[in-house]
Protein backbone atom coordinates (compact mmCIF):
# COMPACT_ATOMS: atom_id res chain seq x y z
CA UNK A 1 0.00 0.00 0.00
CA UNK A 2 1.21 3.27 -0.76
CA UNK A 3 2.53 5.40 2.13
CA UNK A 4 0.85 8.79 2.15
CA UNK A 5 2.17 11.91 2.86
CA UNK A 6 1.83 13.88 6.27
CA UNK A 7 1.63 17.35 7.06
CA UNK A 8 4.91 18.74 7.99
CA UNK A 9 7.38 16.11 5.83
CA UNK A 10 8.96 16.81 2.83
CA UNK A 11 7.03 16.39 -0.65
CA UNK A 12 8.60 13.58 -2.94
CA UNK A 13 9.61 14.52 -6.41
CA UNK A 14 8.83 13.05 -9.68
CA UNK A 15 8.83 14.03 -13.67
CA UNK A 16 5.27 14.77 -15.82
CA UNK A 17 4.89 16.58 -18.80
CA UNK A 18 3.56 20.02 -19.40
CA UNK A 19 0.94 20.57 -22.15
CA UNK A 20 3.51 20.84 -24.91
CA UNK A 21 4.66 17.62 -23.89
CA UNK A 22 8.30 18.87 -22.23
CA UNK A 23 9.36 16.82 -18.83
CA UNK A 24 8.93 19.18 -15.90
CA UNK A 25 10.07 18.14 -12.90
CA UNK A 26 7.50 18.54 -9.86
CA UNK A 27 9.39 20.33 -7.13
CA UNK A 28 9.42 23.14 -10.01
CA UNK A 29 5.98 23.30 -9.57
CA UNK A 30 6.59 24.97 -5.62
CA UNK A 31 9.86 26.82 -5.74
CA UNK A 32 7.87 30.49 -6.60
CA UNK A 33 5.30 30.03 -4.56
CA UNK A 34 2.93 27.94 -2.36
CA UNK A 35 0.91 25.74 -4.56
CA UNK A 36 -2.13 23.85 -4.64
CA UNK A 37 -1.73 20.58 -6.36
CA UNK A 38 -4.28 18.22 -7.09
CA UNK A 39 -3.86 15.36 -8.54
CA UNK A 40 -6.82 13.94 -11.18
CA UNK A 41 -7.57 10.24 -12.32
CA UNK A 42 -8.61 11.59 -15.89
CA UNK A 43 -9.09 14.27 -18.36
CA UNK A 44 -12.14 14.52 -20.65
CA UNK B 1 -12.30 23.57 -6.52
CA UNK B 2 -12.70 25.44 -10.29
CA UNK B 3 -15.27 27.15 -9.19
CA UNK B 4 -13.18 28.66 -5.91
CA UNK B 5 -10.40 29.68 -7.81
CA UNK B 6 -10.29 33.29 -6.99
CA UNK B 7 -10.67 32.20 -3.22
CA UNK B 8 -7.90 29.83 -3.38
CA UNK B 9 -5.51 32.45 -5.73
CA UNK B 10 -6.46 35.27 -3.08
CA UNK B 11 -4.95 32.89 -0.66
CA UNK B 12 -1.76 33.20 -2.16
CA UNK B 13 -1.65 29.82 -4.19
CA UNK B 14 -0.81 28.72 -7.16
CA UNK B 15 -3.29 26.04 -8.74
CA UNK B 16 -1.76 23.06 -10.18
CA UNK B 17 -3.12 19.94 -11.73
CA UNK B 18 -1.43 16.82 -12.32
CA UNK B 19 -3.64 14.24 -14.11
CA UNK B 20 -3.46 11.19 -15.76
CA UNK B 21 -3.38 11.23 -19.53
CA UNK B 22 -0.88 12.62 -22.26
CA UNK B 23 -0.09 16.18 -23.38
CA UNK B 24 -2.93 16.22 -26.10
CA UNK B 25 -5.84 15.14 -23.70
CA UNK B 26 -4.37 17.87 -21.35
CA UNK B 27 -3.84 20.39 -23.94
CA UNK B 28 -7.76 19.02 -24.98
CA UNK B 29 -9.12 19.00 -21.70
CA UNK B 30 -7.74 21.15 -19.52
CA UNK B 31 -9.28 24.26 -20.90
CA UNK B 32 -12.60 23.26 -20.40
CA UNK B 33 -11.99 21.49 -16.85
CA UNK B 34 -10.06 23.69 -15.21
CA UNK B 35 -9.10 27.29 -17.14
CA UNK B 36 -7.21 28.68 -14.15
CA UNK B 37 -5.05 25.42 -13.17
CA UNK B 38 -1.54 24.73 -14.77
CA UNK B 39 -1.86 21.20 -16.33
CA UNK B 40 0.63 18.51 -16.13
CA UNK B 41 -0.55 15.20 -17.97
CA UNK B 42 1.43 12.36 -15.97
CA UNK B 43 1.02 9.94 -19.14
CA UNK B 44 -1.69 7.01 -19.02
CA UNK B 45 -0.14 4.65 -16.52
CA UNK B 46 0.81 7.18 -13.66
CA UNK B 47 0.70 4.34 -11.00
CA UNK B 48 4.09 4.93 -9.86
CA UNK B 49 3.91 8.56 -9.76
CA UNK B 50 0.63 8.85 -7.97
CA UNK B 51 1.61 6.03 -5.62
CA UNK B 52 5.10 8.13 -4.46
CA UNK B 53 2.54 10.51 -3.29
CA UNK B 54 0.91 8.32 -1.60
CA UNK B 55 -2.45 7.19 -3.95
CA UNK B 56 -3.65 4.08 -3.82
CA UNK B 57 -4.69 2.64 -6.89
CA UNK B 58 -7.15 -0.14 -6.56
CA UNK B 59 -10.39 -2.14 -7.66
CA UNK B 60 -12.41 -0.88 -4.40
CA UNK B 61 -12.11 2.36 -6.39
CA UNK B 62 -13.33 0.88 -9.35
CA UNK B 63 -15.63 -1.09 -7.67
CA UNK B 64 -16.95 1.68 -5.40
CA UNK B 65 -21.03 1.93 -6.60
CA UNK B 66 -20.68 5.82 -7.24
CA UNK B 67 -17.83 5.34 -9.51
CA UNK B 68 -19.83 4.35 -13.02
CA UNK B 69 -22.71 7.15 -12.28
CA UNK B 70 -20.56 10.20 -11.06
CA UNK B 71 -17.86 9.15 -13.97
CA UNK B 72 -21.22 9.35 -16.96
CA UNK B 73 -22.13 12.88 -14.96
CA UNK B 74 -18.57 14.38 -15.67
CA UNK B 75 -18.56 12.98 -18.69
CA UNK B 76 -22.04 14.39 -19.73
CA UNK B 77 -20.46 17.64 -17.93
CA UNK B 78 -17.75 18.08 -19.50
CA UNK B 79 -18.67 17.37 -23.13
CA UNK B 80 -19.26 13.74 -23.16
CA UNK B 81 -16.82 11.66 -25.23
CA UNK B 82 -14.89 8.44 -23.88
CA UNK B 83 -12.72 9.23 -20.44
CA UNK B 84 -9.15 9.44 -21.08
CA UNK B 85 -7.61 7.68 -17.25
CA UNK B 86 -7.51 5.43 -14.84
CA UNK B 87 -10.73 4.96 -12.83
CA UNK B 88 -8.78 2.65 -10.05
CA UNK B 89 -6.77 5.71 -8.94
CA UNK B 90 -7.86 7.91 -5.71
CA UNK B 91 -7.46 11.83 -6.31
CA UNK B 92 -5.76 13.74 -3.71
CA UNK B 93 -4.90 17.47 -3.64
CA UNK B 94 -1.80 19.15 -1.24
CA UNK B 95 -0.57 22.08 -0.41
CA UNK B 96 3.01 22.32 -1.10
CA UNK B 97 5.49 25.64 0.29
CA UNK B 98 8.14 26.77 -1.66
CA UNK B 99 10.22 24.85 0.75
CA UNK B 100 8.43 21.62 -0.62
CA UNK B 101 7.10 21.23 2.39
CA UNK B 102 3.58 19.62 2.76
CA UNK B 103 1.20 22.05 4.09
CA UNK B 104 -2.19 19.96 3.76
CA UNK B 105 -2.86 16.64 2.31
CA UNK B 106 -6.19 15.19 1.54
CA UNK B 107 -7.10 11.36 0.00
CA UNK B 108 -10.60 11.33 -2.01
CA UNK B 109 -12.29 8.20 -0.13
CA UNK B 110 -14.06 7.70 -3.47
CA UNK B 111 -13.17 9.06 -6.86
CA UNK B 112 -15.01 12.60 -7.17
CA UNK B 113 -15.15 13.54 -3.31
CA UNK B 114 -13.31 16.98 -2.83
CA UNK B 115 -11.83 18.63 -0.34
CA UNK B 116 -13.36 21.33 1.91
CA UNK B 117 -12.46 24.88 0.52
CA UNK B 118 -12.78 25.94 4.09
CA UNK B 119 -9.78 23.46 5.14
CA UNK B 120 -7.82 24.50 1.70
CA UNK B 121 -8.08 28.41 2.68
CA UNK B 122 -7.82 27.86 6.61
CA UNK B 123 -4.45 26.00 5.43
CA UNK B 124 -3.39 28.47 3.40
CA UNK B 125 -4.22 31.36 6.10
CA UNK B 126 -1.72 28.94 8.54
CA UNK B 127 0.89 29.39 5.65
CA UNK B 128 0.71 32.97 5.38
CA UNK B 129 1.14 33.51 9.03
CA UNK B 130 4.11 31.19 9.44
CA UNK B 131 5.51 33.22 6.62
Amino acid sequence: MAKQLIVGAPAPDGIVRDVQGAEVTISSLWKERPVLLTFLRHFG
Amino acid sequence: MEQHHQEIENAGLAIKAIAVGEPKHAARYCPDLIPHAECYPAGLFPGKLYGTFGMQTTLKMLLNPNTAAEGAKASAEYGGGMLVGDPTTQPATFIIDPAGIVRYAYYAPTIYEHPSIADILKAAATLKSDS
